[in-house]
């Protein structure tokens, strides 16, 4: 009798055991995810993108914010303090290095998304710049896609492997953009290939896909470095787009719209419709992605020029 | 009696569950790779239709530049070529290593340049054993995408052409 209840009682423990596993695996779950901190919300996209569910994934800008002329509040350095790793644009689009800032304040590593990219250098009043926004090539975006990966496969080691499969697909799925936005362009003739937007955020965009950019305002929004419209600029402007023949003209979802709607009413032609530059659209919006902000932009251009 | 039944009824499942879990866990006997090279020469000679550059698209995990052409033998890497290779230019590559007697897997991949995107696009295949032609193959891309195929190449056992040569 006692070997019965000896051998029950074990059973019973062993039962009791196995029923525990779940909750411990369960608490291994709900561990705290890697926690990364993008400066711009294309940069969280293309992030999470690679990290899928691995990582918790933050951008500091809000959806149509714009990069040039935000100043970061406690709130931000707070999340930097939070972060494993802070990621930024790089090439000056952070007016001030923001974000750079942030991540040296809170002493948490930090990686540029363009290095590696071959900038489009802008003559500012006589000053060399590098363009920032390089986002605006798909061959560029696979560029952040890479040193997004090199940097996030430090951080989980364990999902390296999942980080680089989902990379992989991400690059065909930007390879399949810029195929798809240059069949669109085709029945755009060149002579009409004429992109006027409120500030110099296409020059990427028009050198990929045969564009003559014009950008009333300049390099930045912001006030730090050759911004700000002047009335010979302004008559220029509006001379150029009378000269040229252009169609349409274009307004930024990340720049106040008033500026270009003045040139447009100046030189006499409408405004074509409303382009996501520095931000991406707010989530539910055709925008909230990198793709679905580069077709949307794709759409109202080929629209408005054909 | 009824204790010693019940024991003798745990330790008949417990005891087939442990030698399941010992059966299953056998590791599975290894694959050789140690397949033997063919003998005789091997050469390659590829033509494409465009200008073969590096794809801006690729992934990179490594330091190495992404290839403008890439072609791999049982999985063996025979050539990678990163710079700008003209159009039309043929591309011989001689001494090629990696081939086995029997089913040979053959791995290619080339990379248009996006301004073509509008246009298939073809890359010619000639693969050649003691300067002979055994194999030619054209291999068409959708457009806008690599031109990549896997086929499979038979080589011969060594005797087998021999017996070709003298009979």
């Amino acid at each position: 009798m006692p070997l019965f209840l000896l051998l029950w009682v074990a059973i019973l423990c062993g039962t009791i055991g196995v029923g525990l596993c779940p909750g411990i695996s369960k608490a291994q779950e709900s561990r705290e995810k890697p926690f990364i901190l993008c400066s711009t919300t294309q940069i969280a996209d293309f992030t999470r993108q690679v990290v899928g569910d691995r990582c918790t994934v933050r951008s500091v800008l809000a959806a149509g914010a714009d990069p040039h002329t935000y100043m970061p509040t406690p709130q931000d350095a707070r999340l930097a303090l939070k972060a494993d790793l802070c990621i930024e644009n790089g090439l000056h689009l952070e007016g001030k290095n923001w974000m750079a800032t942030l991540a040296k304040d809170a002493g948490k590593p930090i990686i540029t998304a363009t290095a590696g990219i071959r900038p489009i250098e802008l003559d500012v009043g006589g000053e060399k710049v590098s363009d920032p926004h390089a986002w605006f090539s798909p061959k560029n975006a696979a560029i952040y896609v890479n040193n997004i990966l090199a940097g996030v496969s430090g951080l989980d080691s364990e999902g390296k492997g999942q980080f680089v499969a989902r990379a992989a697909l991400y690059l065909q799925q930007l390879r399949v953009l810029d195929v798809w936005i240059r069949e669109q362009f085709n029945s755009i003739p060149p002579d009409r290939r004429i992109l006027v937007t409120s500030h110099d955020a296409f020059n990427y965009f028009a050198a990929e896909f045969g564009f003559k950019n014009v950008a009333p305002v300049g390099w930045s929004t912001g006030s730090e470095l050759g911004a700000g419209m002047t009335p010979e600029r302004f008559k220029l402007v509006v001379e150029s787009i009378k000269a040229a023949g252009v169609r349409a003209v274009f307004v930024e979802t990340s720049v106040n719209p008033k500026l270009v709607r003045e040139v447009a009413r100046a030189a006499g032609v409408r405004v074509g419709g409303e382009l996501y530059s520095d931000s991406m659209g707010p989530p539910g919006s055709a925008g909230e992605t990198y793709i679905g902000m580069m077709r949307e932009n794709t759409i109202t251009i080929a629209e408005a020029l054909k | 009696m009824r204790p010693l039944a019940a024991v003798a009824i745990w330790v008949v499942l417990i005891g087939g569950l442990a030698f399941y879990t010992y059966v299953r866990e056998e590791p599975a006997p290894a694959i050789s790779d140690e397949v033997e090279e063919v003998r005789g020469q091997f050469s390659l000679r590829v033509t494409a239709t465009f200008v073969q550059e590096p794809d801006p698209f690729a992934l990179r995990v490594d330091d190495r530049q992404p290839p403008s052409l890439l072609v791999r033998i049982n999985g063996r890497e025979v050539v990678r070529r990163t710079e700008t290779i003209a159009a039309g230019a043929p591309i011989v590559v001689e001494q090629v290593k990696g081939f086995v007697e029997g089913g040979n897997e053959f791995y290619l991949e080339s990379n248009p340049p996006l301004a073509l995107a509008g246009l298939p696009q073809a890359v010619r295949v000639e693969v050649f054993q003691n300067r002979q032609l055994i194999l030619e193959r054209c291999i068409w891309a959708e457009p806008g995408w690599k031109v990549a195929a896997t086929f499979g190449i038979r080589i011969a056992p060594s005797r087998e052409l021999e017996k070709h040569r003298h009979g």
